[in-house]
Protein backbone atom coordinates (compact mmCIF):
# COMPACT_ATOMS: atom_id res chain seq x y z
CA UNK A 1 0.00 0.00 0.00
CA UNK A 2 1.52 3.81 -0.87
CA UNK A 3 0.03 5.14 2.13
CA UNK A 4 -1.79 4.49 5.60
CA UNK A 5 -4.73 6.13 6.81
CA UNK A 6 -4.27 7.88 9.99
CA UNK A 7 -7.56 9.10 11.56
CA UNK A 8 -7.18 12.48 13.99
CA UNK A 9 -10.34 13.94 13.89
CA UNK A 10 -13.03 11.98 12.34
CA UNK A 11 -13.44 12.87 8.27
CA UNK A 12 -17.12 13.99 8.87
CA UNK A 13 -15.93 16.38 11.73
CA UNK A 14 -13.33 17.90 9.81
CA UNK A 15 -16.23 18.80 6.65
CA UNK A 16 -18.34 19.62 9.27
CA UNK A 17 -16.61 22.40 10.84
CA UNK A 18 -16.10 25.24 7.76
CA UNK A 19 -20.59 24.54 8.02
CA UNK A 20 -20.48 25.51 11.53
CA UNK A 21 -17.87 28.65 10.96
CA UNK A 22 -20.32 29.26 8.31
CA UNK A 23 -23.36 29.18 10.55
CA UNK A 24 -21.84 31.22 13.09
CA UNK A 25 -21.51 33.95 10.29
CA UNK A 26 -25.11 33.53 8.99
CA UNK A 27 -26.39 33.70 12.66
CA UNK A 28 -24.73 37.22 13.41
CA UNK A 29 -25.78 38.24 9.95
CA UNK A 30 -29.62 36.71 10.34
CA UNK A 31 -29.50 38.92 13.29
CA UNK A 32 -28.75 41.96 12.29
CA UNK A 33 -31.05 41.47 9.35
CA UNK A 34 -34.29 41.20 11.78
CA UNK A 35 -32.49 43.75 14.33
CA UNK A 36 -32.44 41.88 16.91
CA UNK A 37 -30.29 42.87 20.33
CA UNK A 38 -27.70 40.26 20.10
CA UNK A 39 -24.85 38.42 18.20
CA UNK A 40 -26.16 35.43 18.02
CA UNK A 41 -22.44 34.51 16.20
CA UNK A 42 -21.90 31.02 18.02
CA UNK A 43 -24.97 28.58 17.10
CA UNK A 44 -22.44 26.53 14.41
CA UNK A 45 -19.69 26.57 17.73
CA UNK A 46 -22.74 25.38 20.17
CA UNK A 47 -23.74 22.17 17.68
CA UNK A 48 -20.58 20.77 16.59
CA UNK A 49 -18.73 21.18 20.15
CA UNK A 50 -22.39 19.65 21.65
CA UNK A 51 -21.87 16.87 18.44
CA UNK A 52 -18.51 16.39 18.35
CA UNK A 53 -16.40 17.22 21.18
CA UNK A 54 -14.31 20.09 22.94
CA UNK A 55 -10.89 19.69 19.97
CA UNK A 56 -13.53 20.48 17.14
CA UNK A 57 -15.79 23.17 19.56
CA UNK A 58 -11.97 24.86 20.02
CA UNK A 59 -11.27 24.61 16.35
CA UNK A 60 -14.47 25.98 15.31
CA UNK A 61 -14.30 28.97 17.98
CA UNK A 62 -10.49 29.98 16.94
CA UNK A 63 -11.10 29.94 12.73
CA UNK A 64 -14.58 32.11 13.60
CA UNK A 65 -12.13 34.47 15.45
CA UNK A 66 -9.34 34.50 12.88
CA UNK A 67 -12.02 34.96 9.48
CA UNK A 68 -13.61 37.84 11.92
CA UNK A 69 -10.14 39.18 12.34
CA UNK A 70 -9.55 39.26 8.73
CA UNK A 71 -11.54 42.01 7.37
CA UNK A 72 -11.77 43.96 11.37
CA UNK A 73 -8.45 42.67 13.46
CA UNK A 74 -9.61 43.57 16.47
CA UNK A 75 -11.79 40.67 16.87
CA UNK A 76 -8.80 38.17 16.44
CA UNK A 77 -8.28 39.18 19.80
CA UNK A 78 -11.26 37.30 20.64
CA UNK A 79 -11.07 34.10 19.37
CA UNK A 80 -9.44 32.83 22.74
CA UNK A 81 -13.23 33.39 23.86
CA UNK A 82 -14.51 31.80 21.18
CA UNK A 83 -12.17 28.92 21.72
CA UNK A 84 -12.58 28.53 25.42
CA UNK A 85 -16.56 28.66 24.91
CA UNK A 86 -15.99 25.57 22.11
CA UNK A 87 -13.97 24.03 24.97
CA UNK A 88 -17.02 24.32 27.56
CA UNK A 89 -19.69 23.16 25.87
CA UNK A 90 -17.73 20.25 24.48
CA UNK A 91 -16.79 18.90 27.88
CA UNK A 92 -20.25 19.37 29.23
CA UNK A 93 -21.95 17.90 26.57
CA UNK A 94 -20.08 14.60 27.04
CA UNK A 95 -21.40 14.69 30.30
CA UNK A 96 -24.62 14.84 28.60
CA UNK A 97 -25.90 18.37 29.46
CA UNK A 98 -27.59 19.31 26.00
CA UNK A 99 -29.68 16.09 26.16
CA UNK A 100 -32.36 18.33 28.19
CA UNK A 101 -33.78 21.29 27.73
CA UNK A 102 -32.88 22.78 31.71
CA UNK A 103 -29.30 21.75 31.73
CA UNK A 104 -28.91 23.12 27.59
CA UNK A 105 -30.05 26.64 29.50
CA UNK A 106 -27.25 25.84 32.04
CA UNK A 107 -24.67 25.26 29.77
CA UNK A 108 -25.48 28.82 28.54
CA UNK A 109 -25.48 30.33 31.74
CA UNK A 110 -21.79 28.72 32.13
CA UNK A 111 -20.62 29.64 28.58
CA UNK A 112 -22.15 33.32 29.36
CA UNK A 113 -19.89 33.51 32.55
CA UNK A 114 -16.32 31.87 30.90
CA UNK A 115 -17.28 34.48 28.43
CA UNK A 116 -17.38 37.52 30.72
CA UNK A 117 -14.37 36.30 32.31
CA UNK A 118 -12.08 35.82 29.50
CA UNK A 119 -13.48 38.98 27.07
CA UNK A 120 -13.46 41.29 30.14
CA UNK A 121 -9.25 41.68 31.01
CA UNK A 122 -9.62 41.94 26.68
CA UNK A 123 -11.58 44.12 26.09
CA UNK A 124 -10.60 46.52 29.19
CA UNK A 125 -6.83 46.77 28.64
CA UNK A 126 -6.17 45.90 25.29
CA UNK A 127 -8.85 47.66 23.98
CA UNK A 128 -9.79 50.71 26.99
CA UNK A 129 -13.76 49.48 27.08
CA UNK A 130 -14.11 50.11 23.20
CA UNK A 131 -15.84 47.43 20.92
CA UNK A 132 -17.53 48.07 17.51
CA UNK A 133 -20.86 47.05 19.15
CA UNK A 134 -23.30 48.96 21.66
CA UNK A 135 -21.52 48.06 24.70
CA UNK A 136 -19.08 50.97 24.27
CA UNK A 137 -21.78 53.31 24.65
CA UNK A 138 -22.89 51.00 27.81
CA UNK A 139 -19.30 50.75 29.39
CA UNK A 140 -18.77 54.61 29.00
CA UNK A 141 -22.17 55.51 30.43
CA UNK A 142 -21.31 53.61 33.41
CA UNK A 143 -17.61 55.10 33.55
CA UNK A 144 -19.36 58.94 33.49
CA UNK A 145 -21.99 57.42 36.67
CA UNK A 146 -18.75 57.00 38.62
CA UNK A 147 -17.97 52.72 37.87
CA UNK A 148 -14.48 51.69 37.14
CA UNK A 149 -13.40 50.52 33.31
CA UNK A 150 -13.27 46.37 35.07
CA UNK A 151 -16.63 46.96 36.45
CA UNK A 152 -18.49 49.27 33.39
CA UNK A 153 -17.03 46.67 31.30
CA UNK A 154 -18.25 43.44 33.66
CA UNK A 155 -21.55 44.98 33.78
CA UNK A 156 -21.87 45.82 29.65
CA UNK A 157 -21.06 42.68 28.60
CA UNK A 158 -23.39 40.21 31.19
CA UNK A 159 -26.05 42.53 29.85
CA UNK A 160 -25.24 41.59 26.17
CA UNK A 161 -23.64 38.16 26.32
CA UNK A 162 -26.35 36.96 28.98
CA UNK A 163 -29.33 36.65 26.78
CA UNK A 164 -26.96 35.85 23.70
CA UNK A 165 -25.44 32.11 25.07
CA UNK A 166 -28.56 31.46 26.68
CA UNK A 167 -30.94 32.12 23.00
CA UNK A 168 -28.08 30.13 21.02
CA UNK A 169 -27.88 27.32 23.67
CA UNK A 170 -31.58 27.03 23.51
CA UNK A 171 -31.10 27.68 19.60
CA UNK A 172 -28.67 24.31 19.49
CA UNK A 173 -30.60 22.35 21.41
CA UNK A 174 -34.05 22.54 19.76
CA UNK A 175 -31.50 21.89 16.67
CA UNK A 176 -29.55 18.84 17.67
CA UNK A 177 -33.39 17.50 18.38
CA UNK A 178 -34.19 18.25 14.81
CA UNK A 179 -31.02 16.40 13.25
CA UNK A 180 -31.81 13.00 12.05
CA UNK A 181 -30.39 9.95 13.66
CA UNK A 182 -28.76 8.72 10.57
CA UNK A 183 -26.88 11.73 10.62
CA UNK A 184 -26.34 11.54 14.33
CA UNK A 185 -25.00 8.12 14.43
CA UNK A 186 -21.79 9.48 12.24
CA UNK A 187 -20.82 12.08 14.55
CA UNK A 188 -18.77 11.32 17.65
CA UNK A 189 -21.07 12.66 20.34
CA UNK A 190 -24.51 11.61 18.17
CA UNK A 191 -25.00 8.66 20.19
CA UNK A 192 -26.50 10.67 23.31
CA UNK A 193 -28.81 12.55 21.28
CA UNK A 194 -30.33 9.40 19.50
CA UNK A 195 -34.19 8.92 19.70
CA UNK A 196 -34.57 5.46 19.77
CA UNK A 197 -31.95 3.01 21.36
CA UNK A 198 -30.39 0.67 18.60
CA UNK A 199 -29.50 -1.70 21.30
CA UNK A 200 -30.30 -5.17 22.10
CA UNK A 201 -32.55 -5.33 25.46
CA UNK A 202 -31.67 -7.12 28.06
CA UNK A 203 -34.83 -9.65 27.77
CA UNK A 204 -34.42 -9.94 23.94
CA UNK A 205 -30.68 -11.18 24.77
CA UNK A 206 -32.05 -13.84 27.17
CA UNK A 207 -35.21 -14.72 25.02
CA UNK A 208 -32.08 -15.49 22.78
CA UNK A 209 -30.83 -18.15 24.87
CA UNK B 1 -7.17 23.97 -22.68
CA UNK B 2 -4.91 24.95 -20.18
CA UNK B 3 -2.49 22.14 -19.46
CA UNK B 4 -1.92 21.67 -15.59
CA UNK B 5 1.82 23.05 -15.82
CA UNK B 6 0.32 26.26 -17.51
CA UNK B 7 -2.20 26.70 -14.78
CA UNK B 8 0.70 26.53 -12.08
CA UNK B 9 2.89 28.52 -13.94
CA UNK B 10 0.11 31.49 -14.18
CA UNK B 11 -0.65 30.80 -10.19
CA UNK B 12 3.48 31.29 -10.14
CA UNK B 13 4.04 34.22 -11.94
CA UNK B 14 5.51 36.84 -10.58
CA UNK B 15 3.22 40.66 -10.32
CA UNK B 16 6.27 42.44 -10.70
CA UNK B 17 4.98 44.48 -7.07
CA UNK B 18 7.22 44.04 -4.34
CA UNK B 19 4.39 43.88 -1.68
CA UNK B 20 2.23 41.89 -3.89
CA UNK B 21 5.13 39.24 -4.50
CA UNK B 22 6.20 39.14 -1.24
CA UNK B 23 6.39 35.73 0.43
CA UNK B 24 3.49 35.62 3.42
CA UNK B 25 5.56 34.20 6.09
CA UNK B 26 8.20 37.53 5.57
CA UNK B 27 4.88 39.48 6.05
CA UNK B 28 3.15 37.72 9.13
CA UNK B 29 6.87 37.71 10.68
CA UNK B 30 6.47 41.80 10.08
CA UNK B 31 2.96 41.63 12.03
CA UNK B 32 4.79 39.57 15.28
CA UNK B 33 7.36 41.95 15.46
CA UNK B 34 5.55 45.06 14.79
CA UNK B 35 3.37 43.82 17.43
CA UNK B 36 5.80 42.90 20.35
CA UNK B 37 7.61 46.09 19.26
CA UNK B 38 4.27 48.49 19.73
CA UNK B 39 4.21 46.75 23.30
CA UNK B 40 7.87 47.64 24.22
CA UNK B 41 7.68 51.29 22.84
CA UNK B 42 8.61 53.56 25.05
CA UNK B 43 6.48 56.18 22.99
CA UNK B 44 3.15 56.24 21.39
CA UNK B 45 3.98 57.66 18.09
CA UNK B 46 5.17 54.25 16.71
CA UNK B 47 2.16 52.86 16.19
CA UNK B 48 1.19 56.14 14.03
CA UNK B 49 4.41 55.71 11.94
CA UNK B 50 3.50 52.20 11.49
CA UNK B 51 0.44 52.86 9.98
CA UNK B 52 1.56 55.59 7.66
CA UNK B 53 4.14 53.78 6.50
CA UNK B 54 1.57 50.42 6.05
CA UNK B 55 -0.56 52.91 4.24
CA UNK B 56 2.20 53.91 1.75
CA UNK B 57 2.92 50.52 1.10
CA UNK B 58 -1.07 49.34 0.51
CA UNK B 59 -1.25 52.32 -1.77
CA UNK B 60 2.35 50.91 -3.56
CA UNK B 61 0.39 47.19 -3.57
CA UNK B 62 -2.41 49.41 -5.14
CA UNK B 63 -4.94 48.13 -2.50
CA UNK B 64 -5.22 51.79 -0.80
CA UNK B 65 -9.27 51.98 -1.46
CA UNK B 66 -9.85 48.56 0.48
CA UNK B 67 -7.37 49.40 2.89
CA UNK B 68 -8.69 52.58 4.00
CA UNK B 69 -12.26 51.08 4.42
CA UNK B 70 -11.28 48.50 6.97
CA UNK B 71 -9.77 51.15 8.74
CA UNK B 72 -11.94 54.19 9.01
CA UNK B 73 -13.57 51.89 11.59
CA UNK B 74 -10.64 51.20 13.64
CA UNK B 75 -9.46 54.95 13.69
CA UNK B 76 -12.52 56.13 14.58
CA UNK B 77 -13.05 53.86 17.25
CA UNK B 78 -9.99 52.60 18.86
CA UNK B 79 -7.98 56.34 17.83
CA UNK B 80 -10.57 58.74 18.57
CA UNK B 81 -13.22 57.21 20.48
CA UNK B 82 -10.31 55.57 22.83
CA UNK B 83 -8.62 58.79 23.25
CA UNK B 84 -10.86 60.74 24.44
CA UNK B 85 -12.49 58.07 26.92
CA UNK B 86 -9.32 57.89 28.41
CA UNK B 87 -8.95 61.15 28.51
CA UNK B 88 -11.79 61.48 30.42
CA UNK B 89 -12.28 58.43 32.81
CA UNK B 90 -7.87 58.25 33.42
CA UNK B 91 -6.95 57.90 37.05
CA UNK B 92 -4.13 58.69 38.71
CA UNK B 93 -2.06 61.38 41.17
CA UNK B 94 -1.17 64.69 39.93
CA UNK B 95 -3.14 64.80 36.72
CA UNK B 96 -2.78 67.58 34.42
CA UNK B 97 -6.57 68.63 33.54
CA UNK B 98 -7.07 71.00 29.94
CA UNK B 99 -10.97 70.75 29.71
CA UNK B 100 -13.79 70.83 31.99
CA UNK B 101 -17.54 69.00 30.35
CA UNK B 102 -19.70 69.37 33.83
CA UNK B 103 -18.15 66.77 36.64
CA UNK B 104 -15.48 65.55 33.88
CA UNK B 105 -12.11 66.36 33.34
CA UNK B 106 -10.02 65.97 30.52
CA UNK B 107 -6.18 64.99 31.50
CA UNK B 108 -3.35 65.02 29.35
CA UNK B 109 -2.10 61.91 31.01
CA UNK B 110 -5.69 60.13 30.09
CA UNK B 111 -4.97 61.34 25.88
CA UNK B 112 -0.93 59.95 26.69
CA UNK B 113 -2.53 56.58 27.51
CA UNK B 114 -5.23 56.84 25.63
CA UNK B 115 -2.71 57.45 22.42
CA UNK B 116 -0.74 54.38 23.73
CA UNK B 117 -3.71 52.02 23.48
CA UNK B 118 -4.49 53.50 20.28
CA UNK B 119 -0.45 52.84 19.17
CA UNK B 120 -0.46 49.11 20.16
CA UNK B 121 -3.98 48.35 18.36
CA UNK B 122 -2.47 50.27 15.05
CA UNK B 123 0.72 48.47 14.92
CA UNK B 124 -1.35 44.77 14.85
CA UNK B 125 -4.13 46.20 12.64
CA UNK B 126 -2.26 48.02 9.99
CA UNK B 127 -0.19 45.58 8.97
CA UNK B 128 -2.26 43.13 9.45
CA UNK B 129 -4.99 44.80 7.12
CA UNK B 130 -1.66 45.03 4.53
CA UNK B 131 -1.03 41.76 4.81
CA UNK B 132 -4.92 40.24 4.37
CA UNK B 133 -5.42 42.85 1.13
CA UNK B 134 -2.57 42.02 -0.28
CA UNK B 135 -1.83 38.22 -0.04
CA UNK B 136 -4.68 35.85 -1.22
CA UNK B 137 -5.59 33.34 2.01
CA UNK B 138 -4.33 30.15 -0.29
CA UNK B 139 -0.61 31.84 -0.17
CA UNK B 140 -0.86 32.17 3.36
CA UNK B 141 -1.85 28.75 3.94
CA UNK B 142 0.47 27.18 1.50
CA UNK B 143 3.14 29.58 3.54
CA UNK B 144 2.20 27.95 7.15
CA UNK B 145 2.55 24.58 5.33
CA UNK B 146 5.63 24.76 4.77
CA UNK B 147 6.43 26.14 8.42
CA UNK B 148 4.29 22.48 8.99
CA UNK B 149 0.94 22.98 9.05
CA UNK B 150 -1.03 19.71 8.44
CA UNK B 151 -3.26 19.58 5.36
CA UNK B 152 -6.02 19.02 7.13
CA UNK B 153 -5.69 22.40 9.10
CA UNK B 154 -5.11 24.26 5.25
CA UNK B 155 -8.63 22.74 4.46
CA UNK B 156 -10.45 23.91 7.33
CA UNK B 157 -9.16 27.01 6.87
CA UNK B 158 -10.04 27.45 2.62
CA UNK B 159 -13.35 25.86 3.36
CA UNK B 160 -14.26 27.93 5.83
CA UNK B 161 -13.41 30.85 3.81
CA UNK B 162 -15.38 29.53 0.40
CA UNK B 163 -18.24 28.33 2.56
CA UNK B 164 -19.48 31.44 4.53
CA UNK B 165 -20.14 33.39 1.05
CA UNK B 166 -21.84 30.28 -0.01
CA UNK B 167 -24.42 30.31 3.09
CA UNK B 168 -25.25 33.71 3.20
CA UNK B 169 -26.26 33.93 -0.36
CA UNK B 170 -28.50 30.26 0.76
CA UNK B 171 -29.46 32.22 3.62
CA UNK B 172 -31.01 34.75 1.82
CA UNK B 173 -32.98 32.27 -0.84
CA UNK B 174 -34.34 30.89 2.71
CA UNK B 175 -35.31 34.26 4.07
CA UNK B 176 -37.61 35.52 1.03
CA UNK B 177 -39.21 31.98 1.24
CA UNK B 178 -40.06 31.71 4.48
CA UNK B 179 -41.09 35.49 4.19
CA UNK B 180 -43.56 34.02 1.39
CA UNK B 181 -45.10 31.24 3.80
CA UNK B 182 -45.93 34.41 6.09
CA UNK B 183 -43.40 34.17 8.36
CA UNK B 184 -43.84 38.09 10.30
CA UNK B 185 -40.25 39.75 9.95
CA UNK B 186 -41.65 43.24 11.00
CA UNK B 187 -42.60 43.89 14.20
CA UNK B 188 -41.92 44.14 17.87
CA UNK B 189 -38.94 42.32 19.23
CA UNK B 190 -41.01 38.95 20.23
CA UNK B 191 -42.00 38.94 16.87
CA UNK B 192 -39.01 39.42 14.86
CA UNK B 193 -37.51 37.24 17.66
CA UNK B 194 -39.90 34.44 16.50
CA UNK B 195 -38.63 34.62 13.06
CA UNK B 196 -34.98 34.05 13.95
CA UNK B 197 -35.82 29.92 14.33
CA UNK B 198 -37.54 28.88 10.97
CA UNK B 199 -34.59 30.97 9.25
CA UNK B 200 -31.56 29.19 10.74
CA UNK B 201 -33.21 25.92 10.93
CA UNK B 202 -33.68 24.77 6.90
CA UNK B 203 -30.50 26.53 6.49
CA UNK B 204 -28.70 23.76 9.27
CA UNK B 205 -29.96 20.88 8.35
CA UNK B 206 -29.51 21.32 4.46
CA UNK B 207 -25.83 22.18 5.43
CA UNK B 208 -25.98 18.20 7.19
CA UNK B 209 -26.47 16.76 3.91
CA UNK B 210 -23.53 18.88 1.71
CA UNK B 211 -21.15 17.78 4.90
CA UNK B 212 -22.04 14.01 4.24
CA UNK B 213 -21.24 13.87 0.83
CA UNK B 214 -18.32 16.34 1.01
CA UNK B 215 -16.89 13.62 4.08
CA UNK B 216 -17.21 11.04 1.57
CA UNK B 217 -15.71 13.01 -1.40
CA UNK B 218 -12.57 13.44 1.22
CA UNK B 219 -12.41 10.04 1.69
CA UNK B 220 -12.44 8.54 -1.93
CA UNK B 221 -9.41 11.06 -2.38
CA UNK B 222 -7.64 9.90 0.01
CA UNK B 223 -7.68 13.11 1.71
CA UNK B 224 -6.34 10.69 4.91
CA UNK B 225 -3.18 9.07 3.43
CA UNK B 226 -0.07 9.90 4.29
CA UNK B 227 2.27 10.74 1.27
CA UNK B 228 3.70 13.33 -0.59
CA UNK B 229 0.74 15.97 -1.57
CA UNK B 230 1.07 17.87 -4.26
CA UNK B 231 0.03 21.55 -5.15
CA UNK B 232 -1.38 23.00 -8.53
CA UNK B 233 -0.28 26.71 -6.98
CA UNK B 234 3.09 26.75 -5.64
CA UNK B 235 4.66 29.94 -3.96
CA UNK B 236 8.66 30.28 -2.90
CA UNK B 237 10.49 31.51 -0.80
CA UNK B 238 13.77 33.58 -1.65
CA UNK B 239 17.03 33.92 0.68
CA UNK B 240 17.21 37.35 0.45
CA UNK B 241 13.88 37.22 2.40
CA UNK B 242 14.77 34.53 4.67
CA UNK B 243 18.10 36.61 5.86
CA UNK B 244 15.39 39.53 6.09
CA UNK B 245 13.06 37.78 8.57
CA UNK B 246 16.11 36.66 10.55
CA UNK B 247 17.18 40.66 10.58
CA UNK B 248 13.93 41.43 11.63
CA UNK B 249 13.87 39.06 14.51
CA UNK B 250 17.20 39.96 15.69
CA UNK B 251 16.01 44.39 14.92
CA UNK B 252 12.43 43.53 16.83
CA UNK B 253 14.98 41.91 20.10
CA UNK B 254 17.05 44.62 20.49
CA UNK B 255 14.58 47.25 19.92
CA UNK B 256 12.33 45.45 22.64
CA UNK B 257 15.38 45.37 25.35
CA UNK B 258 16.10 48.77 24.51
CA UNK B 259 12.40 50.16 24.08
CA UNK B 260 11.53 48.32 27.12
CA UNK B 261 14.43 49.26 29.70
CA UNK B 262 13.44 52.87 28.47
CA UNK B 263 9.73 52.34 29.13
CA UNK B 264 9.85 50.97 32.26
CA UNK B 265 13.17 51.08 34.34
CA UNK B 266 14.53 54.28 32.95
Amino acid sequence: MPGKSKKKLEMITVALIPFAVAINFVGYFLSSSLKLPMYLDSIGTFIVAATCGWLPGLITGILTGVLEGVSYPPSMAYAINCAACGVIIGLLSQKGWMKKFLPALGVGVIVTLASVLISTPITAYLFGGITETGNSVVTIALQAAGFGLIPAVIISTILTEALDKVLVAVVAFFIIKAISDRFLSKLPLGHLYLKKSFAPSCSEAEDDD
Amino acid sequence: MESAQDIAARFAAKKGNLILDMYPTTKLMAVLCLLLASICSPHWCFGFIVFAVCTVLTAYAGKLTEYLKSMRIILILFVGLLTIVRAFFYTGDNLHYFLELGSLHMSWEGVASGLGMSSIVLSVTSPLLLTTKTTPVEDIVIALEHLGLSPTASFLVLSTFQMVPELKARSAVIQDSQKSRSIEVEGNLLVRAKAFFPMITPLVLSSFASTEEKSVALESRGFNYECNKTRIRVITDTPAQKRGRILMGVLTGLFCVVGGYFKWFA
